[in-house]
């Protein structure tokens, strides 16, 4: 039996080694070079999807020692919360290895930063010892910071700092929660599936380890008010990062609630529920008002990802707060579900907004209009990845929301309140595609001054789109997935 | 001991404090040497003494005040050489004024 | 194939297939049409012989997507087929001039397909989500003329107005399903209690929503910015009395309290939207309060316990109403407007077009023998077999009042006057479009038993003609008609004339009560945003500065007394040198001292140690 997690999770670091060492090649043969190791990954994720998940615990485990006296080993496997979001990180790495093949400064150090990013992101999501994920966690921020520091906009310095620094302090508790639960785990061990399974701590150590993870995923996600850093990261991040950004490194955040905070501490978690879910809903409904107030598209659309991370913060308390298995079950499933939809969506939207950024060299808002004449497919993407974005059902955000929002009335009908949320993100987007796509066209933008979407932009961008109407409409090829892990959930 | 030594003594034991005296309480270079002879040869007829009262027989004490008045004489020497280039060089040997080496 | 996916997939996908060939996009949206409306045929002859057919589709962890063909639903599903096909005819006339036929006819053949999911809907989710996309096909048809002025704004007031109103739909679907435990629309209508009421008033917000009854009647006034055949279709026929057909549906499930609110937003409706119709001074506007108008008699015909009235006017009013707009489309082309001043005499050059006109007119007013007065008269009936006939009564009979009025006032200002009409194309097409429909608007009062049978008729006892109701009926309508056409506009409104040209907004309206506070509110996030940003770099300029006192701690503190340390040593030293003064009577002082001393010692220790 191949160790096809392990050979998913490293693939990608062999392929940055390699374009280190071959120094003289063109650009375009190491984006090619990327484009591939990228490829196989995906190949590879696709291939652990057909393995499928395990009714109970984790699947597709493979361990090696690495250091047996302290219980930490090289321990991978994955399960219906981690196998959609493995697969989630591939497609978006693939697509933007696609997108970026041309750019041309650097890049080599670009796509070997890349390419260590996704095995951080693959690695973190499949690492089931508690020191291999923090190393994971960590790595991608040093790849991250030098992708923003390198390759960003106009006040890039400052933000790839501002995001480095906050997100590594943030990330200390994380570890000292860690250490915790490894202190009170007997025999002390890092093994992620022994801490789920027979949770270590109680009482107060539990609710102090708990509050450290906590806010270790607020700064991650993010929650209001540790967000600060996400708007000023994601305007001067370069496209494909702010797509890597958004897509993936956010849900490090979530996965972490759920994997740590819901499943390691669960009874603190329950006590806690009430506290969290009133971050979710303040969350989700703050982000959405910030992106009404936005003129500058790429800080609109960040500030949605606040309001949509928002919801399945709720999601999460809620199926803590449940006391029936099958609510439980409903709302994690719509957690998950989001953050699949969430990568897809944002990251379409990311990258268009980066294509038309790369069109008109400005992001305001003000500076378009009526460019749905111009540029009809960059238009008409927009439009459908937007009202993806908002929740309209046959798209993909509508399933996971569903369910969420169902689950909160079951268990906490106050909380119905953040469902305001998606008339005020429709309320937004609807300004942002009239600003810019509808109306007039002004004599700024004429196609001979804006091409619409070329080869290399379709290719990136089509299987996004495809994919949003397809969990839109048949969302259980990834329900099924994680239904058999979230209806088994002992908590 | 006899009495002859005691009288030879002294007389060394003099000759050694009219030199300290002379070099310690002297401003002339030439002066202070002169006070140092002395020292010098007060000690050599302190080694006369003991030879000649206590171990005649031993050529070792006429050797070593052979020895001494050699070192004397070469230590003049340069002593006066060195009071010659001093002269040359200020115009005067007088030491209160050789502070030079002042640390 | 179960007919049920033929009356959905047809127009879907012709839809998809004119995305994709680009060409002929009337061809097949006709075909797509016509393929539905005889699968939904298909379905009514199944449910006149008493068969129903499901179809079942996987959804979400149990619970999956259901399409049901009972009588009520095959019967929607007809009208819906039937009123798009003719629609698709005239459209093919109307849109002959325009350059984006392929992407017209593809929408429309979306929301086509979108309305069937709705009407044939068997649970919650489904319908939901049909709801939500004959939205979305709302906003891309108004705003398909989209660099003219005014039409996005029109366009995103339209969905923003309905997807507010749509929350109503989703905590009530998430209420009744809790209650039932399934997702089963069948299954929830026996929800009682205070969740029935709950979920009732709920609904009744979403039905506003889409039905465009006061206060979120705006939206539809501004629809009318879109072409004709979708004002026709969309905001006349099908998507405005989804609202309706919710309530329809939900009926049996509705408690007495719930259906009270419910008569009363219709009334109010009614009547308001029917004083702003009279008010209007462009047609299709006048048309669009006119819709809002009666799509409130249908509450109120719900809010008496009688569903069955609400839906029989809802079929005629569909063949009406749509003939109505597709006159006024023939009009709009003939004249470049839309506006009542320009339309002024079009009445007397496009005869044939105006009769039909006509008709539907009287038809709406309720004059018989035309289907209006029989699904009116079932309205009044109702009302005054309510509970609540001294509330519902006086509304009906206000709205078949203003209903022939303004009718009578836009039939005097289009016949009498003079004005320059160009020459239409497509104009077989339209005429044929506008043609079936005026039929149907005229011989449906026949089909009412038939319907009546079919869904087990719950109409009240005196549902035939009888005495009272039919005299009130048709005192009104024609007292309406005669002031309608004699008495001019600002003598019947008198003060109310510029309130209701502002739409009888109140405080300003939904710009005012709505959007400013919460731009307001957004706007405050935002300065909140910055302070938090702000705050979060001062704790890093904090940090620095820290850094800066701890270098100073080291560099001044700690080296300082390193240093002090040293002076003191090099002090020390200072002193010592003192002994090197270079006068050689001191060297020689220093030394026989010493010597001295060493001797002392010497002969001490001989002494001892003798």
């Amino acid at each position: 039996m191949y160790p096809i997690v392990s050979i998913t999770v490293f693939l990608p670091l062999l392929g940055a080694l390699f374009v280190l060492f071959i120094r003289k090649a063109p650009a375009q043969a190491v984006h090619g070079i990327g484009i591939v190791t990228s490829g196989l990954t995906l190949l590879g994720a696709i291939l652990m999807w057909s393995r499928g998940v395990n009714e109970t615990g984790f699947a597709q485990f493979e361990q090696i020692n690495w250091m047996p006296s302290i219980g930490a080993a090289y321990r991978v496997g994955v399960d219906g919360i981690s196998l959609p979001l493995v697969l989630l990180t591939a497609i978006l790495f693939f697509v933007t290895f696609i997108y970026s093949a041309r750019v041309r400064k650097q890049s080599h150090a670009f796509v070997a930063l890349m390419l260590l990013l996704e095995t951080a992101s693959i690695g973190a999501f499949t690492a089931l010892d508690a020191i291999l994920f923090y190393v994971f966690f960590e790595v991608s921020l040093v790849s991250m910071y030098f992708m923003i520091a390198q390759w960003g906009h106009e006040d890039r310095q400052r933000a790839a700092l501002m995001f480095f620094i906050y997100t590594f302090l943030g990330s200390l508790p994380l570890l000292l929660a860690i250490l915790g639960l490894y202190l009170g785990s007997d025999p002390h061990t890092f093994d992620m599936r022994v801490w789920i399974s027979n949770p270590p701590l109680e009482g107060i150590a539990a609710m102090l380890a708990l509050v450290a993870m906590l806010i270790t995923f607020a700064v991650k996600t993010p929650v209001f008010p540790f967000h600060t850093w996400l708007p000023a990261a994601h305007v001067q991040a370069p496209a494909a990062g702010s797509v890597i950004l958004a897509g993936v490194m956010l849900k490090f955040g979530t996965y972490g609630l759920v994997r740590f905070a819901l499943q390691m501490t669960p009874d603190a978690f329950r006590e806690a529920g009430l506290v969290i879910l009133v971050f979710g809903v303040i969350a989700a409904l703050y982000g959405a008002f910030a992106a009404l107030a936005q003129s500058d598209l790429k800080r609109m659309v960040a500030y949605t990802s606040i309001n949509h991370m928002g919801y399945i913060i709720v999601g999460v308390a809620i199926a803590a707060l449940a006391t029936e298995p099958a609510i439980r079950a409903t709302a994690l499933d719509g957690s998950v579900l989001q953050m699949v939809s969430h990568g897809l969506v944002t990251g379409a939207l990311f990258l268009l907004v980066g294509m038309l950024q790369d069109r008109a060299h400005t992001r305001e808002m003000g500076q378009f209009g009526g460019l749905l004449k111009v540029v009809p497919m960059l238009g008409w993407s927009f439009v459908l990845a937007a009202f993806a974005s908002l929740g309209l059902p046959g798209l993909a955000h509508f399933p996971a929301e569903f369910q969420i929002f169902l689950a909160t009335l079951q268990v906490e009908p106050v909380a119905i309140i953040v469902i305001l949320g998606i008339v005020i993100t429709a309320g937004l987007y609807l300004r942002a595609i009239a600003r810019v796509f509808l109306g007039e066209t002004g004599e700024k933008w004429t196609t001979a001054t804006m091409s619409d979407l070329n080869y290399r932009e379709l290719l990136a961008l089509g299987p996004l789109l495809v994919l949003i109407i397809v969990l839109g409409i048949a969302p259980a090829w990834v329900l099924d997935i994680i239904h058999k892990t979230t209806s088994a959930l002992q908590l | 001991m006899g009495p002859e030594l005691v009288i030879a003594l002294i007389a060394g034991a003099a000759l050694f404090g009219v030199g300290i005296y002379g070099a310690l309480s002297q401003t002339n270079l030439v002066m202070i040497m002169m006070g140092v002879e002395l020292v010098l040869a007060g000690a050599m007829v302190n080694m006369l003494a003991f030879w000649r009262y206590l171990h005649p027989d031993n050529p070792a004490g006429q050797m070593f005040v052979l020895i001494i008045m050699t070192v004397m004489a070469i230590e003049m020497s340069v002593g006066f050489g060195v009071a010659i280039a001093r002269f040359r060089a200020k115009g005067s040997v007088e030491m209160e004024e050789a502070a030079e080496l002042k640390g | 194939m179960n007919l049920i996916a033929i009356a959905i997939l047809a127009p879907l996908s012709m839809a998809l297939l004119t995305m994709l060939l680009r060409r002929q996009p009337a061809a097949l949206a006709l075909l797509g049409a016509a393929a539905g409306l005889l699968a939904s045929l298909g379905l009514l002859t199944d449910a006149f012989n008493g068969r129903g057919s499901e179809l079942i589709l996987p959804g979400l962890p149990d619970m999956p997507l259901r399409l049901v063909a009972t009588p009520l639903t095959a019967l929607l599903s007809t009208l819906v087929a039937v009123v798009c096909s003719l629609v698709m005819v005239y459209a093919v006339g109307y849109m002959k001039k325009d350059n984006e036929k392929v992407r017209f006819f593809a929408t429309l053949l979306l929301f086509a397909s979108a309305m069937q999911t709705l009407v044939l809907a068997g649970d919650w989710i489904l319908l939901l989500s049909a709801w939500e996309l004959i939205g979305l096909s709302s906003y891309l048809l108004i705003g398909f003329w989209y660099s003219k002025p005014g039409v996005k704004t029109a366009a995103t007031r339209a969905f923003l107005v309905t997807r507010s109103a749509d929350l109503g739909l989703y905590i009530a679907t998430f209420i009744l399903v809790t209650s039932a435990g399934s997702t089963d629309i069948a299954a929830t209508l026996d929800t009682r209690g205070g969740l029935a009421v709950a979920a009732g008033l709920l609904l009744l917000i979403a039905a506003m929503g889409k039905s465009a009854q006061t206060p979120l009647h705006d939206w539809l006034q501004r629809a009318m910015a879109g072409p004709t055949p979708v004002s026709a279709l969309l905001h006349s026929a099908t998507l405005v009395a989804a609202g309706a057909i919710l309530l329809i549906r939900t009926a049996p499930m509705l408690p007495p309290e719930t259906l009270l609110v419910i008569g009363i937003v219709g009334g109010v409706t009614t009547v308001v939207t029917g004083l702003m119709a009279l008010g209007e001074s462009d047609l299709k506007r006048m048309l669009a309060a006119s819709t809002s108008s009666q799509y409130g008699l249908m509450l109120v015909a719900v809010g008496a316990g009688v569903p069955m009235a609400a839906l029989l006017h809802l079929i005629a009013h569909a063949a009406i109403k749509s003939s109505l707009f597709l006159g006024a489309g023939v009009f709009q082309h003939s004249r470049d407007s839309t506006v009542l001043d320009k339309l002024r005499g079009i009445g007397r050059d496009r005869p044939k077009i105006f009769s039909g006109f006509v008709l539907a007119a009287l038809a709406l007013a309720g004059v018989p023998p035309l289907s209006g007065f029989f699904s009116k008269d079932a309205i009044i009936a109702a009302s005054m077999n309510s509970a609540n006939i001294w509330i519902l009564l006086p509304f009906a009979l206000a709205g078949t009042l203003l209903t022939g009025s303004y009718m009578a006032r836009a039939l005097r200002l289009l016949w009498q006057g003079n004005g320059k009409s160009r020459s239409v194309d497509g104009l077989a097409w339209m005429g044929a479009g506008l043609a079936g429909l005026v039929f149907l608007a005229i011989i449906l009062g026949a089909a009412f038993p038939a319907v009546e049978s079919l869904l087990g008729a719950r109409l009240p006892e005196n549902s035939q003609v009888q005495f009272l109701p039919v005299v009130l009926g048709l005192s009104a309508a024609l007292c309406g008609l005669a002031l309608g056409w004699f008495v001019p506009v600002h003598r019947l409104l008198g003060p109310l004339l510029p309130w209701s040209r502002q739409g009888f907004a109140i405080a300003g309206g939904f710009d005012n009560l709505i959007i400013r506070p919460v731009f307001f509110i957004a706007r405050t996030c935002e300065k909140l945003e910055r302070l938090l940003y702000e705050s979060v770099l001062a704790t890093g300029r904090a940090g620095l500065r820290l850094g800066q006192a701890v270098r100073l701690n080291d560099e001044q503190g700690i080296d300082g007394i390193i240093f002090s340390f040293v002076r003191c040593m090099v002090n020390l030293g200072g002193k010592a040198r003192t002994l090197q003064s270079g006068l050689i009577h001191k060297e020689l002082a220093i030394s026989i001292v010493a010597s001295a001393m060493i001797l002392v010692f010497m002969l001490i220790t001989l002494l001892v140690y003798q």
